[in-house]
């Protein structure tokens, strides 16, 4: 991605179902290349929907998204994506589930075999490679399917509440590993979180969203912590509480706004 | 205990009704008798006619399994995974479905003949039906999610079906194998039974046509024993290839 500075660019992109609802509404933002940006907001506003059109699942209504400056048509290519849904195959092993992109990519049995493993590792996984998904936890199955999009090194990867089912404890140790796999790595993020504390804490940039129907973006919230970060470091230091609250007084009306 | 009693129970009912059967004074000429059947099966063996028929049967039936299955994998993807076919054809095979297909075996002797292949095609609309429904079913219950993943991972529409469609059909497909299997015997014995020269349900019509109901009785006997070897071998395989499936409780 040489050259470019905007990995993805939203321009004006709404998108409306078919039953004639309108979930986004004239979304603009870009995320420039190699940056962690978040984009926060209630349940329910849209946020996958915006992630959708970035992979090229979802075809905005109006408006279009650009990749490395060229409008997308059909999928994605560049993008790895990190569902919110569990998406490992349960006939699969832990080893050919991480493998799965490869193998689906043409790449050998014994190159395989051999970065699944050392991925497997990467994770924190080495000793549950045979394992079957439904024999892992929740943690370790989002690790998995973390191993299994990053082994096919994207130049971008879209995350979508990767860690919303975990608990407190396992989600910190998840956004230390991701935080450690992401840096130095060149790669653009685009992080969707219902969670404001987990936003500030990996971004470099937050997105507010407004509560649906027809949610825009509220606000664009620099992050200018210092990198690289410790999770739990971070989280101490004043700025964060600054910029936590300077955000938070902007999602707080939102989010009230959706339980009205 | 408990563990211990059931099938304690369940062998005293048999014997209880195999007893009542050999030594309740029922006319033999209509039940014929548990030690009768038993030596007619024994005099099957050793003359080796037995092996003869059943292989027909059994070929039949293998024939009637395989097509059966391939034709009801194929046209279940196909309609399951494009729409269009899927909004076209379905509600004629809902229509074909809901023939009772015993009417079909005559028709199909008069095209195919008295040999095999009458009643492999019997068999087949037997087959086909159950296999297509449940590789439907499975196809179109593929949650969204996982397509949608192994799309974003680079996969083309063979690739889903080979890693996602397929492997999340198979426990569909399993269920309805243990129904085909019985399905395809019923097909060739029936079949038999109608017209034919040779097999299970032709050694039956036979008995019947000489009054000999300890020959019709062997027969089931066989045919039953069969069955569920067949069944036992399909539930082996079918525990080695969903090895992945969480124990049920
Ligand atoms: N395929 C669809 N058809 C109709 N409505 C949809 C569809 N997908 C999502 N929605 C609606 O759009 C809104 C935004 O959904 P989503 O993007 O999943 O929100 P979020 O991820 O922020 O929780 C929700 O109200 C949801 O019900
Ligand atoms: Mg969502």
């Amino acid at each position: 991605m040489d050259g470019v500075r905007d990995a993805i660019a939203l321009e004006s992109v709404t998108v409306t179902f078919g039953g004639g609802y309108t979930a986004v509404a004239d979304i603009t933002f870009a995320v420039p290349a190699g940056s962690f940006v978040s984009v926060v907001g209630p349940t329910g506003c849209g946020k996958s929907t915006v992630l959708n059109c970035v992979a090229g699942l979802c075809a905005p209504t109006t408006g279009q998204v650009l990749v490395a400056d060229r409008p997308l048509r059909g999928l994605n290519r560049a993008a790895g994506y990190l569902f919110q849904q569990d998406t490992l195959l349960p006939w699969k092993s832990v080893q050919d589930n991480i493998a799965l992109g490869l193998q689906i990519n043409g790449v050998g049995q014994k190159e395989r075999a051999r970065l699944s493993t050392e991925w497997a590792a990467r994770v924190g996984l080495e000793g549950f490679t045979n394992s079957y998904p439904h024999e892992l936890s929740g943690g370790m199955r989002k690790r998995t399917a973390l191993a299994q999009v990053w082994i096919t090194e994207p130049d971008i990867l879209l995350m979508d509440e990767p860690f919303g089912a975990l608990d407190v404890q396992t989600r910190q140790i998840m956004h230390s590993e991701l935080l450690r796999l992401w840096t130095g790595s060149g790669k653009t993020v685009l992080f969707v979180t219902h969670d404001l504390d987990e936003a500030v804490t990996l971004s470099d940039e937050v997105i507010v969203l407004s509560a649906g129907p027809a949610s825009h973006v509220l606000g664009r919230y620099p992050v200018g912590l210092p990198r690289p970060r410790d999770p739990i470091d971070t989280r101490m230091s004043t700025e964060y509480g600054e910029i936590y609250q300077s955000i938070w007084s902007a999602l707080r009306a939102e989010v009230l706004r959706g339980y009205a | 205990m408990r563990r211990l009693l059931i099938p304690l129970v369940q062998i005293g009912l048999v014997l209880a009704v195999l007893a009542n059967w050999e030594f309740g004074g029922y006319d033999e000429f209509f039940f014929s008798k548990p030690s009768s059947v038993l030596g007619r099966i024994e005099q099957w063996l050793a003359d080796g006619t037995m092996w003869a028929d059943l292989g027909v049967t059994l070929t039949e039936a293998g024939l009637a399994l395989l097509i059966g299955t391939a034709a009801g994998l194929v046209v279940g993807l196909a309609l399951g995974r494009v729409k269009f076919l899927g909004a076209v054809f379905s509600p004629f095979i809902k229509a074909l479905n809901a023939l009772p297909r015993v009417v079909l075996a005559p028709l199909f002797l008069l095209w195919f003949g008295l040999g095999v292949w009458s009643k492999v095609a019997f068999g087949v609309t037997l087959v086909f039906f159950v296999v297509f429904l449940n590789t439907y079913q499975g196809v179109r219950q593929v949650r969204r999610a996982l397509v949608d993943n192994a799309r974003m991972l680079g996969a083309t529409e063979t690739q889903l079906v080979r890693h996602v469609m397929l492997p999340s059909a198979l426990s569909w497909i399993f269920a309805s194998l243990h129904l085909s299997v019985g399905f395809a015997l019923v097909g060739a014995v029936v079949g038999e039974y109608l017209g034919a020269a040779a097999g299970m349900g032709y050694l039956i019509s036979q008995a019947q046509g000489t009054l000999d109901t300890t020959g019709v009785f062997a027969g089931i006997a066989v045919l039953t024993v069969v069955v569920l070897l067949v069944d036992f071998g399909v539930g082996l395989v079918e525990r080695e290839l969903l090895r992945w499936k969480p124990e049920e409780q």
